[in-house]
C-alpha cells in the first residue's frame, strides 16, 4: 500500500483540506509542503550559490549599488536555515551598513509555516515589542531559492554566559541576577505582545477570528490536527484521545489577541552584560487569538527548571504564582485557570505534534538542514507527552 | 558476531571523538553543534540497541490488550478489529523487528478509529472509559519511551527516570482512573 503521508496524491490532498479548514495562508503552506514532497530533495546550495541568488534578490530590492560579505551559516536556527551577512548600500545618498540575517525554509521544518505571515508580524509590532526589523522578503522563494525574508541582526544571548542549557534554549538556567532583571521584561514583554492593537496594520495574511465565539478555536484545532494527520510517522493513542478531547470541549475567545505562538527561552535575546532583552524572535507560529494559549505554552512544565532552593521557576525564571500575579498586573487582563488548563492541554498536544509529527518527518526524511537535531528534540516529545497524561487524568 | 552493532557503534564513536570532531573548524558553529549531536544520539542509540526489539514487542502485546479492552466498551459494539495476524507474528519463531513495528502502527491507527467512535457515542461515559483505557496504557508505555529516550537529558522528572532494562518490567502506577 502507498504511503499517502510520504507520496501524498492529489485527491489526498483535497480530502486533508477539505477535513481541515483552517486559515488561508495556513491551508497555503500546508498544501505547498505537501505538494513538495512528493518532489525529490533539491540539492542543498553552497553558500557561493545562496550569495549569487541573494546577490540577484537585492538587486531587484535596491536601487544603487550595494555590496554583500561575509555570509555564514549560523547555528541555531532549528526550524529555519540561518545565515549571517554584512550589507553595505546606499539610500537617499546616504551609506547604510548593516548586518543581518537570513532566515530560508528548509525542504520541510518542524514547523512548517508561512514567510508573509511571520513578515507582516515583525513589521506590525515594531516600535511596541522589541523585534529584528525585517527587510525583505521573498515570499516563494522564485529568487532565494525557498521562501526566506531578512531582518536586521540583533547582538544578544539567549542564555547566560556561564549557564546550562539544552538545544534550541529549552532548559535554560539563569542565576538569580539575570531572573530579577529578565522575568519582569519577559512579563512586560508577554503583556505588550497580547494587548497589541492590530487596527490599521497591513496583516492580510491573517483570518481574524471573532470574540466570544470557539470559531477560532476550532480553526486553531484543525492547524494543528491536520499537521498531525498529514506528518505523523506512527499514531499515538494518547494524542488521539486527546484530540477528541479538545473538540468536545472547546471554548469561546473571550478576547482576540495577538499569540506570538512559541513565548520561551530561547526565543528572546538579551544583551548579558546590562540583562535588557534585545528581540524576541520566531514569531513564524504568531496567531491571533486565545493569549491562554500564549501563556499556557511558556508554562510548559519541561520548559521549567529548578532554582537554588529547588523552586520550580516557568521558563527557568519565575515561579507560577508570582508569574501570573506580575502577568496580570502588567497586562490588565485576567488569567481565567479553567481556559487556561484547556491550553494547557491544546499546547501540550500541538507540541508533541510538532515535535512527534513533523520534526521527525523532516528528520528521518533528510529534508531538514538539522537533521540529527530534528532527531534528537524528538526526545523532548515523551516529557510532554507524560505532562500531558497528568493533564488528561485531571481534566477527562 | 563480533563486534556487535553496539561494539560497533561504539568504535565509530571513538573515531568521531577522537580524529573527525578535532579536525572539525571551531569557528564553523552550526558544524560544530551538529557533530556534537550527532556523537551525543550515537551515544543514545549505543544504550537502545540491545532493547530495540524487546520494546517492539512488549508494545505489541500492550496495544493487543488495549484494542480489546476498548472494543468491549463501544457500545454498538465495532466490527471487532482482526488481530489474528498480529498474535500470530508473535508467535513465529523468528520474529523481525520491522514487522512488529509495521503491527503496532497498524494497531495504534484501529485505536485512533475506536477512541473517535467513543467520542462520537452520545453521552459521556463511553468516552470517558475509553479515556480511563488509553491513559493506563500510556502510564506504562510513556515511562519506557522516556527510558529510551533519556539520554537526551530533556526529562524534567530525572529522579522518576528507570534504567531502559527495568522499562519492560513497569506496571501500571495507576489505572487512569479505571476500576
Amino acid at each position: 500500500m502507498t504511503d499517502l503521508r510520504s507520496n501524498p496524491t492529489d485527491e489526498w490532498i483535497e480530502e486533508v483540506r477539505a477535513r481541515f479548514p483552517t486559515e488561508r495562508t495556513v491551508d497555503r503552506t500546508l498544501t505547498r509542503k505537501l505538494k513538495r514532497r512528493s518532489q525529490p530533495t533539491a540539492p542543498r546550495v553552497t553558500v557561493a550559490e545562496l550569495q549569487r541568488m541573494l546577490q540577484k534578490f537585492l538587486a531587484t530590492s535596491i536601487t544603487g549599488p550595494f555590496t554583500i560579505s561575509n555570509l555564514r551559516p549560523m547555528s541555531g536556527g532549528a526550524s529555519k536555515e540561518q545565515f549571517r551577512f554584512e550589507l553595505e548600500w546606499t539610500e537617499n545618498g546616504a551609506t547604510l551598513r548593516e548586518s543581518l540575517v537570513l532566515r530560508r525554509e528548509p525542504g520541510e521544518a518542524i514547523s512548517e509555516t508561512d514567510r508573509e505571515r511571520e513578515f507582516q508580524v515583525v513589521t506590525a509590532v515594531q516600535g511596541s515589542i522589541p523585534v529584528a526589523k525585517p527587510y525583505w522578503v521573498d515570499l516563494d522563494g522564485s529568487a532565494l531559492g525557498r521562501p526566506a525574508m531578512i531582518s536586521r541582526f540583533i547582538a544578544g544571548v539567549t542564555k547566560p554566559s556561564s549557564g546550562a542549557g539544552n538545544v534550541s534554549g529549552i532548559g535554560n538556567q539563569y542565576p538569580r541576577e539575570y531572573r530579577e532583571l529578565l522575568a519582569p521584561q519577559f512579563i512586560r514583554i508577554l503583556s505588550d505582545i497580547h494587548g497589541f492593537d492590530p487596527t490599521g496594520r497591513e496583516l492580510s495574511a491573517f483570518d481574524m477570528p471573532r470574540a466570544n465565539h470557539s470559531q477560532g478555536n476550532i480553526i486553531a484545532l484543525n492547524w494543528w490536527s491536520r499537521v498531525w494527520y498529514e506528518d505523523r510517522v506512527e499514531n499515538t493513542p494518547l494524542m488521539a484521545l486527546t484530540e477528541r478531547w479538545l473538540y468536545r470541549n472547546v471554548p469561546k475567545i473571550d478576547r482576540i489577541a495577538l499569540v506570538h505562538g512559541d513565548f520561551r527561552t530561547g526565543n528572546f535575546l538579551f544583551d548579558d552584560a546590562t540583562k535588557k532583552i534585545t528581540a524576541v524572535l520566531d514569531w513564524e507560529l504568531a496567531f491571533f487569538g486565545d493569549r491562554h494559549a500564549d501563556l499556557a505554552w511558556t508554562m510548559f512544565e519541561p520548559f521549567t527548571t529548578r532554582g537554588e532552593s529547588g523552586e520550580v521557576l516557568i521558563c527557568g525564571l519565575i515561579e507560577r504564582e508570582h508569574f501570573l500575579a506580575a502577568y496580570e498586573k502588567e497586562s490588565g487582563m485576567p488569567v481565567d485557570l479553567a481556559r487556561l488548563d484547556y491550553f494547557t492541554v491544546f499546547m501540550l498536544w500541538k507540541a508533541i505534534i510538532l515535535l512527534l509529527g513533523p520534526g521527525i518527518r523532516a528528520g528521518v526524511g533528510l529534508r531538514s538542514h538539522q537533521n540529527v537535531l530534528m532527531s534528537w528534540v524528538g526526545g523532548l516529545g515523551y516529557p510532554f507527552l507524560s505532562a500531558l497524561r497528568r493533564m488528561m487524568l485531571r481534566l477527562a | 558476531m563480533v563486534p556487535d552493532i553496539a561494539e560497533r557503534l561504539t568504535t565509530i564513536l571513538g573515531s568521531l571523538l577522537d580524529v573527525v570532531l578535532p579536525a572539525i573548524d571551531p569557528h564553523s558553529s552550526a558544524a560544530q553543534e551538529q557533530a556534537h549531536l550527532t556523537v551525543a544520539s550515537l551515544r543514545m542509540v549505543i544504550q537502545q540497541i540491545d532493547y530495540a526489539h524487546a520494546f517492539e514487542v512488549t508494545d505489541c502485546r500492550a496495544l493487543i490488550s488495549l484494542v480489546r479492552e476498548i472494543s468491549s466498551i463501544l457500545e454498538p459494539a465495532p466490527a471487532t478489529p482482526d488481530l489474528s495476524d498480529v498474535e500470530a507474528l508473535l508467535g513465529r519463531p523468528v520474529l523481525f523487528t520491522g514487522d512488529v513495528r509495521a503491527a503496532n502502527r497498524r494497531m495504534r491507527d484501529i485505536v485512533a478509529t475506536l477512541v473517535e467512535e467513543a467520542a462520537a457515542a452520545a453521552g459521556t461515559e463511553q468516552f470517558r472509559r475509553v479515556t480511563q483505557a488509553v491513559l493506563a496504557y500510556e502510564d506504562v508505555q510513556i515511562r519506557r519511551d522516556r527510558a529510551f529516550v533519556a539520554g537526551t537529558g530533556f526529562d524534567v522528572e530525572p529522579e522518576t527516570l528507570v534504567p531502559i532494562a527495568d522499562s519492560f518490567a513497569l506496571t501500571t502506577l495507576d489505572s487512569g482512573g479505571a476500576k
